[in-house]
C-alpha cells in the first residue's frame, strides 16, 4: 500500500527531480498481483508471477485505452488511477479474509 | 408516380430560380425471417433557372441503382428530351454529368431505378437513396416520400451514418389503393418497418420467453429444483406406465463422438491443410491470363475481347468488382497484367490509392493514351521496367499485341507437373479448395473448443497457456495456408472486403459466397460450439441452463422495446445483410472497437502503416482467453460465455481469409490482453453465479 502511495506521489512536480525508475517494477507486478489475489489465482510461484504480469498489463492497457475513448478522462493521470484502484482491491482482499 | 411537368411554350418571364430534388420509394415490404428484396425508386431533380448565354454543366450523383434516366429541358422555348447514362457506376453511387444548353429556363432530370431492402426477424429495413446536385447556384430543396402498404408501421428512422433520428413523418393516402404515402424528414437514410401485428405478436413471444426464463431460473435454486424433480418423477412414472421408456433403446450410438478429442481434431486439421496445399500444388496455377482493367465500364468488355488476341482464355476483373483488396489479390499472383485506360475522374482518386502500391506484384502494366496523365506518369516513373505504353487498349495494333505477348511469356507461371487443366476442371479444383478452406476453419476451431473443454490433469495456468498457444497456432497456420494455397492457385481462396458478390474473384466466390466472410463466420462459430459440447469429459451443459440462456435470447430478440431494438441492430453487425450498421448497437461496436484499438496502441500496434491494427484479428485472440477459462465457470455463465466466445472467435476468424500476416503479428498480444479484460468480467459474473447457487 505504501508502494502505491509512493507511485501516486510521482504525479507531483517535485518528483521529476528524482529518477522514477522505482515505478517500473510496480506497474509490472503490483496492480496485477492484487487482481490475482481477488480471483484466487495463487497456485505456484510461477502462477503468481504470470498472473501478476498479465493482469498488470491488462489494467494499464485497458485504462490507457479507456482514456483514449472517453473524452476528458485524461484529467486523472494513470499514475493516480492505477495505484488508487490497486489500494482498493488490496483493502477488499484483506477484509474479505480469503 | 407522375413527375411534375416541365414548363412548355416560348420564352416567358422566368419564375424565381428554384431546384427541387424529390425521391419516392415504393417499398416492396416483405416480412420474413431473413432475406432481401428490391424496391422501385423514382427520383427527380426539377429546376427553374435564370437563362444565361452559356451552357451550364451540372452533376447529379445518386445512390439509386438506375434502370433508366432522362433529361428534359426547355431552352429558347423549345423542349428537348434525351436519355442519360451514368459515366461511372460503383457499388454505391452513379454519377451523371449533365449539360444544360444556353438560355435554358427549366429542366427536369428523372431517374427510375431500384434500392435494396432487407428482412430480418419479420421486420423490414428499407433504405432511402439520396440524390445530390452540384454546379447550380441555387440551393436545392428536398422532398422524400415512401409508399408502403397499409397496415405497415414506420417504427424507426436512421441517418446516413447510422445515427438514430427522432421519428417524424406525415401520412397521406397514396394514389395506389391499399398503400399509404409517408413524407419523411430530410436526412433519413434507413427505415425500420413492421406490420401492425408485430407489437402484439412480440409481446406474446416475450411473455413466453419470460415464462421459460422463470422456469429455468427455478432450476437454479434448491427449492425450485425439488419442485421440478417431483414433476420430472411424476412424468417419468407416467411414461413408464405407458411403456414408452422402451423407446430409449432406439437411441443410436454416437460413434463419431470419438473423433472429438483434441489430438484427433488436430490431426484432421493438419490433414485438411496438407490436402489443400497438395491439391493446389498439383492443379495450379490458373492457366488463364488474368488482367485487372482500370477503364471505363463500357470499355472493359472491348479490352477483354482485344486481349483474346494475346491470350485466348482470359479473365478480366475491374474496380467495379473489387479494388480495396487489390493489394492482397496481387500479392498472391492473381494478375499477370494490369491495364490502365480512360477511367471516370470522379472515382479515380479513390481507387488509385488502393492500386498503385500493389502494382509491384504485377509483372506487366499496360497504359494507353487515354489514361489520366498524372496517373500514367506516376506509374511510369514508379515501375519503369514493366511498363508498356499503347495507343488504345481497346484496339491493340499487331505490334503492340506481339510486344505484350512477349512480356507476358516472360512472366508466365506453369504447372509443376506439366498438367494442363481445362477451365472447367480448374474451377472444380478451386471449388474443392474453397470447401476445404471452410472445413479447415471448422475443424481448427473445433480443436480449440475441444482442447478448452477437455478434462485434463493440467494446472489452471498450463491449461490456459495450452489453449492460448493452440489458438495462436490455428490462426497463424490457417492464414499461412490460405496464402500458400492462393499463391499456388494464383487465385485467392477468399478476401476480406469484396465490394461485390462477384463469382470470379475468389475461390469461395465460385460457391456463391463473394469474399467468403459469412461461411467462415458460420464455420468458426459452429466449430467452437461443437468442439466444446462434443468433447468427451467436457463440462456438462444442463438443460435448465440452456433453457435459461435460450429464454433470455428469445426475450431479447422478440422484445418490442429499446433493448429489443438494440439486439436487432446488433444482428446487422454480424449478418451479411447489405453492410448495414446503425443505431445504438453500431455506436457501441464503435466504442468497443475504440477500446480494442486503444489497447493495441498501448502495446505498440499501428505505430507505422506496416503493422496496421485489425480489430477483427484482435477480437479472435481476445476470444481465446475466456475460452481457456470455460471450465472455471459456473454452469449458466459457461453457456453465456461459450456463446460470446464462439461469436468473438468466429467473427475474428473471418480475418483468416484477409491474408495480411503483418496485421496478425501485431494483433496477438493486444488480443490476449483484451481477452483477459473480457475474462475478468466473465469471471466476476461466474463468481456471482456461484454465490447465488451457494457453491
Amino acid at each position: 500500500m505504501g508502494y502505491s502511495l509512493l507511485v501516486m506521489a510521482t504525479v507531483l512536480p517535485e518528483a521529476m527531480r528524482f529518477s522514477n525508475v522505482v515505478v517500473v517494477p510496480y506497474y509490472l507486478f503490483v496492480p496485477g498481483y492484487s487482481v490475482a489475489l481477488l480471483l484466487l489465482q495463487r497456485g505456484t510461484v510461477i502462477d503468481r508471477i504470470f498472473y501478476s504480469v498479465v493482469w498488470s498489463m491488462v489494467i494499464f492497457a485497458s485504462l490507457y485505452s479507456i482514456e483514449t475513448v472517453v473524452p476528458g478522462s485524461t484529467v486523472i493521470p494513470l499514475n493516480v488511477i492505477i495505484p488508487y484502484l490497486t489500494i482498493i482491491v488490496f483493502v477488499y482482499d484483506h477484509f474479505q479474509g480469503r | 408516380m407522375v413527375l411534375p411537368s416541365v414548363p412548355q411554350g416560348r420564352a416567358r418571364a422566368p419564375a424565381d430560380p428554384s431546384v427541387v430534388v424529390s425521391v419516392e420509394v415504393h417499398e416492396s415490404v416483405v416480412y420474413d425471417f431473413y432475406g432481401s428484396s428490391a424496391s422501385t425508386v423514382y427520383g427527380s431533380v426539377n429546376g427553374t433557372i435564370s437563362p444565361i448565354d452559356t451552357s451550364t454543366a451540372i452533376q447529379v450523383i445518386s445512390s439509386i441503382r438506375p434502370y433508366s434516366a432522362n433529361l428534359v429541358y426547355v431552352a429558347n422555348g423549345i423542349t428537348t428530351s434525351e436519355p442519360e447514362a451514368p459515366t461511372s457506376v460503383s457499388a454505391q453511387v452513379a454519377t451523371y454529368p449533365l449539360t444544360l444548353p444556353a438560355h435554358t429556363t427549366s429542366f427536369q432530370f428523372s431517374i427510375v431505378g431500384s434500392t435494396t431492402g432487407v428482412e430480418l426477424l419479420w421486420r423490414y429495413l428499407g433504405s432511402v437513396p439520396v440524390i445530390e446536385v452540384t454546379g447550380l447556384s441555387v440551393t436545392p430543396s428536398y422532398a422524400t416520400r415512401i409508399v408502403i402498404p397499409s397496415g405497415t408501421i414506420l417504427s424507426q428512422e436512421y441517418g446516413p451514418r447510422g445515427g438514430s433520428l427522432p421519428l417524424s413523418y406525415t401520412v397521406s393516402p397514396s394514389s395506389e389503393s391499399g398503400y399509404s404515402s409517408y413524407a419523411v424528414q430530410q436526412g433519413v437514410s434507413l427505415l425500420v418497418l413492421q406490420s401492425d401485428l408485430f407489437l402484439p405478436a412480440s409481446i406474446a413471444v416475450t411473455s413466453a420467453a419470460l415464462v421459460i426464463i422463470a422456469l429455468a431460473a427455478l432450476g437454479l435454486f434448491g427449492r425450485g429444483r425439488r419442485i421440478l424433480e417431483r414433476l420430472r418423477f411424476s412424468l417419468l412414472s407416467l411414461v413408464s406406465v405407458l411403456h414408452v421408456s422402451s423407446l430409449r433403446r432406439l437411441r443410436p450410438g454416437f460413434g463419431f463422438r470419438n473423433l472429438f478429442q483434441p489430438r484427433k481434431l488436430l490431426a484432421l486439421f493438419l490433414l485438411c491443410a496438407l490436402l489443400m496445399a497438395s491439391a493446389a500444388a498439383i492443379g495450379g496455377p490458373d492457366s488463364r491470363l488474368k488482367a485487372y482493367v482500370v477503364a471505363d465500364p463500357s470499355d472493359a468488355a472491348s479490352i477483354q475481347k482485344d486481349l483474346q488476341h494475346v491470350a485466348e482464355n482470359n479473365l478480366v476483373i475491374t474496380p467495379a468488382q473489387d479494388y480495396t483488396d487489390f493489394a492482397v489479390m496481387s500479392s498472391v499472383g492473381q494478375f499477370e497484367l494490369v491495364v490502365f485506360s480512360s477511367y471516370p475522374s470522379a472515382g479515380l482518386a479513390e481507387i488509385q490509392g488502393f492500386i498503385v502500391g500493389g502494382l509491384t506484384n504485377v509483372p506487366v502494366i499496360m497504359i494507353d493514351n487515354s489514361t489520366n496523365s498524372a496517373l500514367a506518369n506516376l506509374v511510369e516513373t514508379t515501375y519503369p521496367g514493366k511498363f508498356l505504353r499503347v495507343q488504345n487498349a481497346s484496339a491493340l495494333s499487331s505490334g503492340e499485341q506481339q510486344e505484350l505477348a512477349s512480356l507476358l511469356r516472360a512472366s508466365t507461371r506453369t504447372n509443376l507437373f506439366g498438367l494442363n487443366l481445362s477451365i472447367g476442371d480448374f474451377d472444380a479444383l478451386v471449388a474443392f479448395e474453397a470447401v476445404l478452406s471452410i472445413l479447415l476453419v471448422f475443424i481448427g476451431f473445433c480443436y480449440l473448443g475441444s482442447l478448452a473443454s477437455e478434462s485434463s490433469s493440467l494446472t489452471d495456468l498450463t491449461h490456459t497457456i495450452s489453449v492460448l498457444g493452440a489458438g495462436i497456432f490455428v490462426f497463424v497456420f490457417s492464414e499461412a495456408l490460405y496464402v500458400t494455397v492462393s499463391s499456388l492457385l494464383a487465385f485467392p481462396l477468399s478476401l476480406h472486403a469484396v465490394t461485390s458478390g462477384s463469382h470470379y474473384i475468389t475461390a469461395v466466390g465460385l460457391l456463391g459466397f463473394g469474399g467468403g466472410s459469412t461461411p467462415r463466420l458460420a464455420a468458426g462459430f459452429l466449430g467452437v460450439l461443437v468442439g466444446v459440447v462434443g468433447t468427451r469429459g467436457s463440462p456438462p451443459i444442463e438443460k435448465s441452463d440452456l433453457a435459461l440462456v435460450l429464454g433470455i435470447g428469445l426475450f431479447l430478440l422478440a422484445n418490442p422495446f429499446s433493448i429489443g431494438q438494440f439486439v436487432f441492430q446488433a444482428l446487422f453487425l454480424f449478418l451479411p445483410l447489405g453492410n448495414l450498421a446503425f443505431g445504438a448497437a453500431y455506436a457501441s461496436s464503435l466504442s468497443l472497437k475504440g477500446f480494442i484499438y486503444g489497447v493495441g496502441s498501448a502495446l505498440g500496434a499501428g505505430v507505422t502503416p506496416t503493422y496496421l491494427m485489425s480489430a477483427g484479428k484482435i477480437l479472435f485472440f481476445a476470444g481465446l482467453v475466456p475460452l481457456a477459462y470455460l471450465r472455471k465457470m459456473g454452469r449458466t455463465t459457461m453457456v453465456i460465455a461459450l456463446l460470446l466466445v464462439a461469436l468473438f472467435v468466429g467473427d475474428g476468424g473471418v480475418r483468416i481469409g484477409e491474408m495480411t500476416p503483418d496485421k496478425t503479428i501485431v494483433a496477438i498480444l493486444p488480443g490476449l490482453v483484451v481477452g483477459f479484460a473480457f475474462a475478468f468480467l466473465i469471471l466476476v459474473l461466474a463468481s456471482i453465479e456461484k454465490y447465488v447457487r451457494g457453491v
